[in-house]
């Protein structure tokens, strides 16, 4: 439930620094000139099991292990001064669900669950590009692509952003409509490549960020999704009452709801508390609330983080861990779409330091967090960055 | 680099608690609201100059030494700004570049002496700073925005007042500075 | 209202709502994969393949 980059930093540059006014631009502004940069790299390490992985007993739930390795770099950029320029790189090792069917007493060759026996790693890349342009001292647009490249599967997204402030930038109203095309190779149960299939996602957000007190920050949104085409990951299986597998057969479409809410606030001995929430309810029969909070304390050059996460979510309609062989119903197994709850706690820690005369900065930061989920599943990941900022 | 200006090490300090700054204060809350004007109850042109601030070393002072009659670039600002950020070196500069015949003087809003004067040496600026933190003078002059410059003839009469230190400030400046001072400065 | 010139703390990078926008990108990525309730809050469901 983190906000997006871009509608809660364009929302708060309106409201705080005034960053971008649209007036009389500075008298000396440069063409283009390099904001701040930032490396990362992140590596999740996911151990469980879920019903709707074939790496294990065949009635029963597989293996969901995978370590991902995500190297991540950003650069943001001001563009004279109306514009704000950020691009974002980033690529994906994902080890396959299942790689050793040894293990569970299968014949080496037997397809894994996540493409097939030969893809034991699928790397995955992306590019993210957001443009804000400040089009008068009120209102900023902005503009969104992203591209996303795995072995499998290629996705288009294209967003478009508004905000609009009102009373001297203590309210910021704003509204974005995002487009995502995926288009992937279909490989059923058996492993065996069935074409390609396609799937769209729209999404249209509104917000409102409201500055309360000087050192009190509220936000809140609502957001809908819309999702059509193939929603399946087409190698799902689901364990069938005569001891077989069958596949996963799901809508075609899907209506998504979310309405969440943050509040910020400032902390008199150089700290801040951000509390969240969100409700979320769609057209499958999921529901979900979750809750956030993270404390930030300021120690010198040094900023502690410490963060916890609750996610409850119910069952969407059709999941069940056994179904009948003999209808062909709507059915998952898969354990993302079960009725569990989720727990997270994280903790980060940054050094700032400043270099050379002209207000430089140069962090470090580690980031850690530890996800468990209630059906069988948890995740660890250890992250870190180096950054610039001018 | 000294966190004062060199230029203005040595004048007495003196504390200056008039009842008309008071009053000035209590009378301009409205006018914080209302934009780029200052409000009628600071036009007489001294006032606000006597509003009691502090000098990088935590010093009383008030604008009326800092300017002492010269035509003079009042420039409100905070070190978390981004657009006052831009402009400390151009203002750096332009200080140097008339001095003696005008004043550059950065006010920093809502800060205290200590973080805008590590904040001021960190980037080696010379022009004379001095600290607004309540907010005494900001709210006085009806000016709820960083930046603000001001633009202040030798009588204390503020000629223009907007933004950044733009064409628009600089020129104006240069006119006051025009009968006393050729262009580009001594 | 809170004048312009009051909002020191509200632009201490410790109060951005997104906070790092990389390591928040990571954080979503964790949870949309990860949970059936994605979507909204300005970082849509897409995919739906549960990959990284």
């Amino acid at each position: 439930m983190r906000l997006s980059v871009g509608l809660a930093a364009a929302g708060l540059t309106l409201a705080t620094a005034g960053g971008l006014r649209g007036e009389e631009p500075a008298a000396h502004a440069p063409a283009y000139q390099i904001e701040s940069m930032a490396a990362r790299f992140t590596y999740f390490d996911q151990d469980g099991l879920g019903y709707q992985s074939a790496a294990g007993p065949v009635t029963g739930p597989g293996s969901e292990r995978v370590t991902v390795s995500e190297p991540q770099s950003e650069v943001v950029a001001a563009v004279g001064d109306r514009m704000i320029e950020r691009v974002a790189v980033g690529f994906d090792v994902v080890t396959a669900a299942s790689p050793n069917h040894k293990l569970f007493g299968l014949p080496v060759g037997t397809p894994v669950d996540a493409i097939s026996s030969a893809s034991r790693i699928n790397e995955a890349g992306e590019i993210d590009a957001d443009t804000t342009y400040s089009w008068s001292p009120t209102t900023n647009l902005g503009f969104h692509a992203d591209y996303h490249m795995e072995e499998p599967l290629e996705s288009w997204g294209l967003g478009l952003l508004v905000n609009r402030s009102f009373a001297d930038d203590n309210t910021v109203l704003s509204a974005s409509l995002y487009q995502i095309v995926d288009w992937f190779d279909v490989y059923d149960l058996d492993g065996k490549h069935q074409g390609r299939g396609a799937r769209s996602t729209t999404n249209g957000n509104f917000g409102i960020t409201q500055l309360l007190t000087p050192t009190t920050i509220v936000l809140g949104g609502y957001g809908v999704t819309i999702q059509t085409g193939t929603l399946t990951n087409t190698w799902n299986t689901v364990p069938l009452s005569n001891a077989t597998r069958g596949t996963e057969v799901v809508p075609d479409q899907r209506l998504r709801h979310a309405f969440s809410g943050w509040i910020l606030q400032w902390l008199p001995w150089q700290g801040a508390l951000k509390i969240g929430g969100r409700f979320y309810a769609d057209s499958w029969g999921a529901t979900a609330v979750t809750g956030d909070v993270t404390v930030s304390q300021r120690v010198g050059r040094l900023t502690i983080d410490v963060g916890g996460r609750y996610h409850r979510q119910s069952a969407v309609d059709f999941f069940g861990t056994v179904f009948p062989p003999d209808r062909l119903v709507l059915r998952t197994a898969d354990s993302d779409l079960a009725a569990l709850r989720a727990e997270a706690l994280s903790a980060g820690l940054r050094w700032d330091q400043p270099i050379g005369h002209r207000g430089q900065v140069i962090s470090f930061a580690v980031n850690g967090e530890h996800y468990v989920r209630t059906n069988d599943l948890h995740v660890d990941f250890l992250s870190c960055a180096v950054a610039w900022r001018r | 680099m000294a966190a004062v200006s060199a230029r203005r090490r040595g004048s007495p300090v003196h504390i200056l608690l008039g009842l008309a700054a008071v009053v000035a204060i209590a009378g301009c809350g409205d006018a914080a609201r209302r934009g780029t004007r200052p409000s009628a109850a600071v036009s007489a042109k001294l006032d606000w100059q006597r509003i009691p601030l502090s000098d990088l070393r935590s010093r009383p002072v008030t604008l009326a030494q800092v300017l002492g009659g010269h035509p003079a670039l009042v420039n409100l600002w905070a070190p978390w700004c981004a657009r006052c950020k831009v402009e400390l070196a151009d203002l750096d500069r332009l200080a140097r570049r008339l001095e003696g015949c005008a004043v550059v003087v950065g006010v920093a809003v809502g800060e205290d002496a200590t973080h805008t004067a590590d904040f001021v040496s960190e980037r080696g600026l010379g022009y004379t700073q001095v600290v607004d933190e309540s907010f005494h003078l900001a709210d006085a002059l009806g000016q709820s925005r960083v930046p603000t410059t001001l633009i202040v003839d030798r009588d204390g009469a503020i000629v223009h007042v907007g933004p950044e230190a733009d064409g628009a400030a600089v020129g104006a400046l240069e006119s006051l500075v025009r009968s006393c001072c050729p262009p580009g400065g001594r | 209202m809170v004048p312009q010139n009051r909002r020191k703390h509200l632009a201490d990078p410790m109060m951005s709502p997104g906070g790092d926008a990389l390591l928040a990108g990571a954080q979503r990525k964790l949870y949309t994969s990860r949970e059936a309730a994605a979507g909204g809050d300005a970082a849509p469901a897409g995919g739906g393949c549960g990959c990284q």
